[in-house]
């Protein structure tokens, strides 16, 4: 039984360790600016803030994504109360299945009633590659 | 109707076999006291103590930027403090317990029935709640909803071993050890839905882990000698 037990140890060990590695964020693309990011991410929640659902989806050069997507990130965003400002970011780099790289902007951003982390992606020409949000 | 049926299954399941097993221990006049702290068990480590700082750590830019950045490390590091502070609690009662003269061989197993119980009740109560108020939208899940029971049944024989295995650390750390390192693997196995495993199939696993360590605190907990001057 110890037997069993140590190799299923060793072998959620081993796996957790390929997972965690296979997950971490990857490096940015190299014509990745931050500065540029920064703007362009700060420029897609200020326009979830407000509530204009139809600008966020002309962000992606994507005709299946429409506004009524975003209208529960909406939701959320009003039960959030006042925006507040920005918090912390970190960026990341990442590959579409059709291999266009990607950067990544995570923004921590404060309201009355908490905060919500936004992760925005870009490809090269500045359209959206993703948005998502986390309360 | 699918969803329906499913929303009575999780709550016979989530509710009536934890409160089935407390009126059998009550009418026994044994163990239904263990089976209360087993679920003050929970509600202390879980409720009390780890959910509130997860609340507090969810205010910290950077561990917010950590989980976004990387939810497989975000899932180990929630698997570990369950874990640690589930395995914890019942280390301490166990103890407590063993000191003051009050164990039994059974004592774990009422223990676990006990601390499952009570986390399986509140999914209960959700599925109830639902049954209730929004029959539609269980109606719109379908046997989907299933699911929920399906995982507190593993759950429940997760709770019951993870209990052997605490008691049966009061003699040796290295069981109390194994707990933790276990429930943390319980807990983290829902990682493969990350990399596109279905839901069912994420419960067939979790049904195998949960026999797999059932069987073997069992053969464990057998073979231990429980007489109280070796577990104070």
């Amino acid at each position: 039984m110890k037997k069993i037990l140590r190799n299923l140890f060793l072998w959620a060990m081993a796996a957790g360790l390929v997972l965690l590695t296979a997950c971490g964020g990857g490096k940015l693309p190299d014509w990745a600016d931050t500065e540029v990011l920064d703007t362009q991410a700060r420029a897609v929640i200020d326009t979830m803030n407000a509530l204009d659902y139809e600008g966020v989806a002309a962000l992606y050069d994507n005709p299946e994504i429409t506004a009524d997507i975003f209208e529960s990130s909406g939701e959320t965003i009003s039960s959030m109360g006042a925006f507040t400002g920005y918090g912390d970011v970190v960026y990341v780099g990442g590959k579409a299945q059709d291999g266009q790289e990607y950067a990544t902007v995570i923004q921590v951003a404060d309201y009355e009633n908490g905060k919500l982390t936004f992760t925005v992606s870009f490809f090269e020409d500045g359209t959206l590659a993703g948005f998502f949000m986390k309360a | 109707m699918v969803g329906i049926v499913s929303a009575v299954f999780n709550v016979a399941v989530c509710i009536g076999v934890p409160l089935g097993a407390f009126l059998v221990l009550l009418r026994r006049r044994s163990g239904w006291r263990v089976f209360l702290l087993g679920m003050a068990g929970f509600f202390v480590s879980q409720l009390c103590v780890r959910q509130p700082l997860l609340a507090l750590l969810g205010q910290v830019d950077a561990y917010r930027l950590f989980a976004a950045g990387n939810p497989v490390g975000q899932l180990l590091f929630l698997s570990v403090t369950a874990g640690l502070a589930e395995e914890s609690a019942r280390l301490v009662i166990f103890r407590l317990l063993a000191r003051r003269g009050r164990v039994q061989h059974g004592t774990p197993v009422w223990y676990g029935l006990g601390h499952g119980g009570l986390e399986a009740a509140l999914v209960g109560v959700n599925s109830l709640v639902l049954l209730v108020i929004f029959p539609e939208l269980l109606q719109r899940a379908g046997w989907a909803v299933a699911l929920g029971g399906m995982e507190r049944i593993s759950a429940q024989m997760v709770q019951v071993a993870l209990s052997l295995f605490v008691f049966c650390g009061l003699r040796r750390k290295r069981w109390f050890v194994a707990a933790i390192l276990l429930h943390t693997l319980c807990n983290f196995m829902t990682v493969v839905t990350l990399f596109g495993v279905s839901d069912l199939m994420l419960e067939v696993l979790l049904f195998a882990f949960a026999a797999v360590v059932l069987y073997a605190a069992i053969k464990l907990w057998k073979g231990e000698d429980f007489h109280e001057k070796n577990l104070a």
